[in-house]
């Protein structure tokens, strides 16, 4: 592991991709282009001359052919924010390698994709509320400092996707692509805290991050099961053959999820980590986040 | 059923460590999962570590049931009586004294039967025999068929005050009984109903099967009981007795001797439970010959009554005549006048010695002499010969002594090596005769029994041996005394079942039962001159004018009812229980299949989804 934290053939490869989006986001200059006219070298359309506008931008050519002021519009490019919402939440802890390790990982992947094209990319770390990450910016030196704070990262407190979504959504950021890296277990639900999101303008992205266990668990004759976010439950007892009702159960629950999503126009992609991190981001993200 | 392996069953132990196995292994291990509330549609409701344990206790029984299977298989059972009818059966039930032990509305020997008639009925034999066990065994039911009359017989049958009977003895009415061509093997089993094991229980291959009867009870018995004439005194008695409590709690005992039916001594006891106490002490002497030594029991009543009195009887003093012959010896005579009144004529030597001086005395005793033959006589001889029977020649250096009989009545208590001899004499024998000490080549003592003569010589001089100043010495002449005089000894103590010798009485005498009742005198053959006692105390045999008793007691193993049953058979012998050589239907084979059944259904109680695919994955 280098000091990126990403092998360099991988970050290599990464360089062929880009992000998609499907919405226009208004940022800084940046290598976006943006409804907004601008002073880029690409020209965008003309427009009638109103009294103000800059006379170096007047296609002359056009005044002698049709008699009437037209200026030149150029594109604007900017920047897109990109948000990495990430669960460091205790379930996230579980699965070899742990889910928060893969999810990490995932998200340094996404970080250095964002801040190659000059986007701004921040890391909001969440459980059961939104913890302090890495503020959005651009640059190299935010990479590092995003690749630092993930190498740290912990897992540690009991999920809440409603609460920590919305408070994210109640901070006054501009309008980006909001990548929300997470096991998506959450017994409250989720459909409040993305609503909030959809309806504060970002557009969404749910990467759900599953280990093996989480729909394969092997339970070998009795067993007592304890939350690994509520440890202060009383343990409840399952047999062999619970296994397979908790796995139609699983199904269930990510299918609703996939279901809300396509209704709400939110990506959603599973992520399994028993999946090398390169086969899942090329094969299995490109088309739903990257082109 | 019965099992050729019963030492297996202690296999059984290992239900401690299955029920150890199954709390430990009922604590289901602990799994962290990530979401707890997609489980619970799937899981069952939560319950406490300790409902978790106890929520399958069956799966528990099924683990015993099949560790009892798996044991009872090892010990390698074999139907061999309650299933399938026919084959011989012999029965024997303890008649002895301890089986008339009272419960509270039946005794022992009333369990016996019943049991007995219930184990007759279940097992239907085609043939059997009943035998009833104590000192003389009695065969109740000869080999029949009819099991009714047997049952009739068996119902009819009463114990016995004798002892416990000898395993040898069953054994041999056994072989007669099983047929022409005696065969102990033909007996499919030999049911001993029995609260006590013959002491010589060696039973080899036979099929017997004890069935063990008994129970602790209250019960006190005066286990020994003894007097004797102080030899020093002419009159009084020391007096020994033992007192056993053989009861589960501590109990006063009143002890009381009498003597010819007159209280003597009274005392009472405190016993602990299961003591033991030996009550010795001395008697002032009223010349009296019919001793009873009673411990009655103060706090309740005894069980077993029989073994409450116990009899002694002492013969009546007599003054012993003696003839002495040759040199006189103080040692020697102080000697006789120890163990016996002694009335000592002295003559010189035996010249004109005639058939009515023997006829007179009851011992000759001759010293440093030579005596003729005679016709009849009790000699003690020291260094004196005997025509014809031991005569003595010259003196040689004596060698260390050799015991040559050690077990002879003569030798009882005599310890020979504290003896040193310097000179013996050569000595002539008569064949008949017995040496039982021999200084090299040379006879030292002899001993010669005919019907007429009885002689004791030694061979060497009282002078020139340090025999008299012996502790030995004393005893030595007591032995000779008892040897040479039976008569004079007091009557030896018998055993109920025991037979009292009447032999050489002639056809006029009368014998007396305890009660006092004359007993009429069977002829059978071969047991002539021989009378079985049949309850305890004093048997009387009168001829002409005199009287001589008998006391006769309980076996002292008879007064330990209930505590001492089936105790350990002896060394070398088999097991109490044995099932027989051949066996019709082994069921090892049926118990450990059901065994192994039984482990997959407890594999299954314990994991039903092992019979249920688990599915695809999901995703």
């Amino acid at each position: 592991m280098n000091s990126l934290w990403l092998d360099e053939d991988f970050l290599k490869k990464l360089a062929n991709l880009k992000f998609i989006t499907r919405r226009h986001f208004y940022g800084h200059l940046g290598g976006w282009s943006s409804p907004r006219a601008g002073v880029s070298l690409e020209f965008a359309e003309y427009r009638e001359y109103h009294p103000g506008d800059d006379f170096r931008y007047v296609d002359w050519n056009l005044y002698g052919r049709l008699d009437k002021l037209f200026v030149k519009v150029f594109a604007r490019e900017e920047d897109i924010p990109i948000y990495l919402l990430l669960d460091t939440s205790h379930s996230m802890s579980l699965g070899q390698p742990s889910k928060l390790e893969y999810a990490a990982r995932l998200a340094a992947a996404l970080s250095y994709l964002g801040i190659k094209d000059l986007n701004r990319v921040g890391i909001f770390p969440f459980a059961r509320n939104l913890a302090t990450g890495v503020p959005p910016r651009g640059g190299n030196a935010q990479l590092f400092a995003i690749f630092n704070f993930l190498r740290a990262a912990t897992p540690g407190g009991e999920t809440s996707l409603n609460g920590a979504l919305e408070s994210f959504a109640q901070l006054r950021l501009e309008s980006g692509l909001a990548i929300l890296i997470s096991d998506m277990l959450s017994e409250a639900g989720y459909a409040e805290g993305l609503s909030q999101l959809l309806y504060k303008g970002y557009e969404v992205a749910v990467l759900q991050v599953l280990a093996v266990d989480d729909w394969d668990p092997e339970i070998l004759g009795e067993a007592r099961l304890q939350d690994a976010e509520l440890t202060g439950q009383s343990p409840l007892q399952v047999s062999r053959s619970a296994a397979r009702l908790y796995q139609q159960e699983v199904r269930r629950y990510v299918g609703a999820l996939r279901e809300f999503c396509q209704s709400h126009r939110v990506e959603h992609a599973l992520v399994s980590t028993a999946r090398p991190l390169e086969q899942v981001i090329f094969q299995e993200l490109r088309g739903v986040l990257f082109r | 059923m019965s099992f050729l392996a019963p030492g297996m069953f202690w296999l059984l132990s290992f239900a401690a460590l299955v029920i150890f196995l199954y709390f430990l292994r009922r604590r289901a291990p602990l799994q962290t999962v990530s979401a707890l509330f997609l489980w619970r549609a799937s899981t069952e409701r939560p319950r406490s570590a300790l409902s978790l344990l106890w929520a399958k206790i069956g799966l528990l029984l099924i683990q015993l049931l099949v560790l009892a299977l798996i044991v009872t298989g090892l010990a390698n059972p074999a139907l061999t009586s309650v299933a399938f009818g026919g084959g011989v059966i012999a029965v024997i039930i303890d008649g002895s004294a301890s089986m008339q032990t009272r419960y509270d509305h039946h005794t022992r020997y009333s369990e016996a039967l019943a049991q007995a008639e219930d184990y007759l009925r279940r097992t239907r034999p085609a043939q059997l025999t009943i035998i009833q066990a104590q000192a003389h065994n009695r065969l109740l039911v000869p080999m029949t068929s009819d099991i009714t009359l047997a049952l009739q017989r068996l119902r009819e049958s009463r114990p016995t005050l004798q002892g416990d009977a000898s395993a040898r003895d069953l054994i041999e009415i056994l072989r007669h009984q099983s047929g022409p061509q005696p065969d102990l093997r033909e007996y499919r089993e030999i049911a001993f109903f029995t609260d006590q094991m013959p002491s010589d229980a060696v039973w080899g291959n036979l099929p017997v099967r004890v069935i063990a009867l008994g129970k602790p009870v209250q019960n006190v018995a005066v286990r020994g009981f003894a007097l004797r004439r102080q030899p020093n005194r002419d009159l009084g008695y020391s007096v020994w007795t033992e007192i056993v409590n053989y009861s589960e709690a501590d109990a006063p005992i009143q002890l009381e001797i009498r003597g010819d039916d007159e209280p003597l001594h009274t005392v009472t006891l405190a016993l602990k439970s299961k003591e033991a106490r030996v009550y010795a002490f001395d008697l002032e002497s009223t010349e009296r010959t019919r001793f009873v030594a009673k411990a009655t029991l103060l706090n309740g009543s005894d069980a077993f009554p029989y073994d409450n009195e116990r009899y002694f009887a002492l013969g009546p003093r007599t003054v012993l005549h003696v003839l002495w012959i040759g040199d006189e010896n103080t040692f020697l005579e102080r000697a006789l006048l120890a163990n016996a009144r002694v009335r000592i004529a002295y003559k010189k030597s035996s010249q004109g010695l005639t058939p009515d001086d023997l006829s007179a005395v009851d011992l000759v005793v001759a010293n440093n002499t030579n005596m003729p033959l005679v016709s009849s006589a009790q000699i003690l001889m020291f260094n004196s010969s005997i025509s014809g029977l031991f005569e003595i020649h010259g003196r040689e250096p004596a060698q260390a002594l050799r015991v040559l009989q050690s077990d002879h009545a003569l030798l009882r208590l005599i310890e020979t090596s504290h003896i040193r001899l310097t000179h013996v004499r050569q000595a002539t024998v008569a064949k008949p005769g017995a040496i039982l000490w021999a200084s090299g080549a040379q006879p030292a003592l002899y001993a010669l029994e005919t019907p007429e003569i009885k002689l004791i010589a030694f061979a060497f001089s009282l002078q020139e041996s340090n025999l008299v100043l012996t502790v030995d010495f004393p005893i030595l002449i007591r032995n000779s005394l008892t040897w040479l005089l039976p008569h004079l000894e007091p009557p030896t103590p018998k055993e109920v079942g025991q037979a009292l010798p009447l032999a050489g009485l002639g056809e006029r005498f009368e014998v007396r039962d305890p009660k006092g009742q004359p007993i009429a005198m069977a002829r059978a053959p071969g047991r002539e001159g021989l009378l079985q006692t049949e309850e305890p105390g004093f048997y009387r045999v009168r001829v002409g004018e005199s009287a001589r008793d008998w006391a006769v007691n309980l076996a002292p193993g008879e007064s330990e009812p209930g505590t001492q049953a089936l105790r350990e058979p002896a060394v070398g012998s088999s097991a109490p229980a044995r099932a027989p050589a051949q066996l019709p239907f082994p069921l090892w084979r049926f118990l450990l299949l059901a065994a192994l059944l039984g482990l997959i259904w407890e594999l299954f109680v314990y994991d039903r989804s092992l019979f249920q695919p688990i599915g695809g994955k999901p995703v």
